[in-house]
């Protein structure tokens, strides 16, 4: 299974009704795909409702899959749409929303990385850091959020984003600047430089 | 160079999006402008801080959601299969519908002698790719493989001394809405035998372990560390034997007709197929029901089993998938025996005997509890669940987390524990009558508590003797003339 292509297992999908290469694509995409959402979302529970019903449109649209697409970039995008739709329908404003979080919560659900096995003191220096970025990024306008992610954090190219959030590869350009500038200003402001 | 026009392209730097042109300019300024190199490292400081998000995800996290996730695109592909199929309303008559359950599942079955018989389609291997396109299996079929003794696999499974499987079920009614789904592991010994049951539609888990020995039925809800305990009869253990061992069940199964489905990969193992779709087969907990088991070619164990099959006079379609079964595995005692040290024990009762007061005690107490209405089938897979909806409507308003009305601390396992038992010796009793042709009719769907004289169920107790127990529980013996009558004043 792991030898086919995305687009091989979609097609499989599609065509067969094979749903173990919808399982294989689920496989592939869910920590990339459930990150990418819980750093766009800013919080866990959201991500794992938003991701469910990512995959579960995924399944749903099958058949309305363009071939000319990578699987990614639909998915990405698929995933983008219904972020930006929860978020524009929340009525708060972000300030507020991130007022409501609880972090301690949503992070003890995320172990930190145990990979350099990081003291205690580390580990809530670290968690502490995490979420002051996380906050940072949140307060973007939803517009620049997902890109700035999608470049940043996902690591995607600048023409993939242009195709999954379908605007020119210059707006994508001139988004991530503008998302740098404001990240500089809020980082200088809460002065967060000197964390490093 | 402006150094105003610098801080554009040292982002445009950090972005990777600077031309090779622009780079060797803002290098050269960078080199000669002491403000400009400060700018850089402001901005490498806060490009290296922003990197210092990391979130990770617990593993047990991904596999829940990633069950969750094939849990529901299952169900949905289970619907989409329904709507498909252009005759699946369903008939009140049980023989009119097990006809149609049959003609649904052996046009497959034709299909593949169709095929196979074919002279353009001769070639088995050609055989085998077009009905993999058409049935969306991958169907491989080697001339010289070996093959599967069917005769002796009865035999072989009941030499097994302790085995594993996971077994997967979707209810659906007949508009394709979800009734009940769940998934469960199920850990086997001849001790007794343990299931791990997820209700992925509440997001709730309840072990359960049955032991032979302790003759008890234990329900574990690990997240509010409670349980709940049935002391078993002997009468309902062979009964409950017969039920959750899928080794009885193939060996209830083998003893009917059965047609060859020729062979497919299932979990990367080839196995070979047979389809059971006898009128008389009905007694997995459903009213009708088709089987398909297939086992493992090279091992002659079997690696899947499915149902299908009908309930509440076809209101209600049921799917049970059992796989990824690991026969003679390492047994652990522990995995049988519950730890209980840290558990609150609940309720305790016993099991009912399998008879009429049983079955009259059962619905008073959902009648009670549901404003009136009994349970719409007295198939065991719709009853259970019928219980759960049912708490649940009354929980609805204070449940706290979605719907866990276990959770609630006023909650009233007594009563919760002890009309399961009942109701689930009902269904046996119902069951019952039905395998040995009592003529039993249920209409726990048409008639409430408040209705007066309507029969509610009725079964053959004699050649020309019915009895009815009517909708006000009481019960009574009637010939087939006055049964007439009064199923003529039901219909109107």
């Amino acid at each position: 299974m792991t030898t086919y292509s995305d687009e091989q297992l979609m097609s499989s999908l599609i065509k067969d009704g094979d749903i173990e290469a919808f399982e294989e694509l689920l496989t592939r995409y869910e920590r990339p795909l459930l990150i990418y959402i819980f750093r766009l979302m800013g919080d866990y529970h959201s991500a794992q409702d938003l991701f469910q019903e990512t995959f579960y449109r995924i399944f749903k649209h099958r058949k309305s899959f363009d071939p000319k697409l990578r699987f990614s970039t639909w998915a990405y995008r698929i995933a983008t749409n219904l972020c930006i739709n929860e978020l524009k329908s929340k009525t708060h404003t972000s300030e507020m929303l991130i007022e409501d979080i609880n972090p301690g919560k949503i992070f003890s659900r995320w172990p930190l990385n145990r990979k350099s096995n990081p003291s205690p003191e580390e580990k809530l220096i670290k968690k502490d850091l995490e979420e002051k970025i996380r906050d940072l990024v949140k307060s973007l306008p939803e517009k620049l959020r997902s890109i700035f992610i999608l470049s940043r954090y996902q690591e995607l190219s600048n023409r993939e984003i242009a195709k999954i959030l379908e605007i020119p590869l210059g707006t994508v350009k001139s988004r991530l600047r503008q998302s740098f500038k404001l990240l500089f200003k809020l980082i200088e402001k809460r002065g967060l430089i000197d964390e490093l | 160079m402006n150094c105003n026009k610098i801080e554009d392209q040292l982002i445009d730097h950090f972005l990777n999006i600077l031309n090779q042109e622009d780079r060797v300019k803002l290098d050269s300024h960078l080199g000669l402008c002491l403000k400009c190199q400060q700018k850089l490292e402001s901005f490498k400081k806060a490009w290296t801080l922003l990197e210092k998000w990391e979130p990770v995800i617990p593993p047990s996290d991904l596999r829940q959601i990633k069950q969750e996730v094939m849990d529901n695109i299952r169900a949905q592909n289970l619907i989409e299969e329904k709507s498909s199929k252009e005759s699946f309303l369903p008939t009140i008559e049980s023989e009119k519908r097990k006809a149609q359950i049959g003609r649904q599942k052996t046009s497959k079955v034709l299909l593949w002698k169709t095929i196979i018989n074919n002279k353009i389609t001769a070639s088995a291997t050609a055989a085998a790719i077009v009905i993999g396109i058409l049935l969306g299996v991958n169907f491989i079929v080697k001339l010289s493989a070996p093959r599967v003794a069917w005769g002796k696999l009865v035999e072989r499974i009941e030499n097994i001394d302790f085995y594993t499987f996971r077994s997967r079920s979707i209810s659906l009614d007949i508009h394709g809405t979800f009734v009940g789904q769940q998934t469960s592991h199920f850990y086997v010994c001849k001790d007794g035998f343990r299931m791990d049951r997820h209700f992925p539609w509440i997001n709730y888990d309840i072990i359960q372990y049955t032991s032979w020995l302790d003759k008890t039925f234990i329900s574990v809800h690990p997240e509010i560390k409670k349980y709940t305990r049935t002391l078993l009869t002997d009468e309902y253990i062979n009964r409950m034997h017969f039920r959750e061992d899928p080794r009885l069940s193939i060996k209830m199964f083998m003893s009917y007709n059965y047609t060859k489905l020729g062979r497919k990969f299932v979990d990367g193992q080839e196995a070979e197929g047979i389809e059971i779709n006898d009128p008389k087969f009905g007694k997995f907990g459903f009213e009708g029901c088709i089987a398909q088991i297939w086992v493992n070619v090279d091992t002659n164990l079997p690696v899947l089993l499915e149902l299908e099959g009908t309930s509440g006079h076809g209101i209600v379609e049921t799917k049970v998938i059992f796989e990824n079964f690991k026969w003679n595995g390492e047994y652990d005692e522990s995995i049988v025996e519950p730890d209980l040290s840290e558990y609150s024990l609940v309720a305790e009762v016993e099991s009912m005997p399998v008879n009429e007061e049983s079955v009259v005690l059962a619905l008073h107490k959902f009648s009670e509890l549901a404003n009136g209405k009994y349970p719409s089938s007295l198939a065991n897979s719709s009853a259970t669940v019928e219980i759960i909806m049912t708490y649940l409507k009354i929980h609805k308003e204070k449940m706290r987390r979605g719907f866990l009305f276990w959770e609630e601390e006023d909650f009233d396992w007594e009563g919760y524990t002890a009309l399961h038992s009942l109701l689930n010796t009902t269904c046996t009793f119902y069951a019952e009558l039905f395998n040995t042709d009592k003529e039993v009719v249920y209409h726990g769907e048409k008639v409430t508590a408040d209705d007066s004289d309507l029969p509610l169920m009725r079964w053959k107790i004699t050649d020309d003797k019915y009895r009815i127990l009517f909708s006000d529980l009481t019960i009574e013996d009637v010939s087939a003339e006055q049964l007439a009558e009064l199923e003529e004043a039901l219909n109107s």
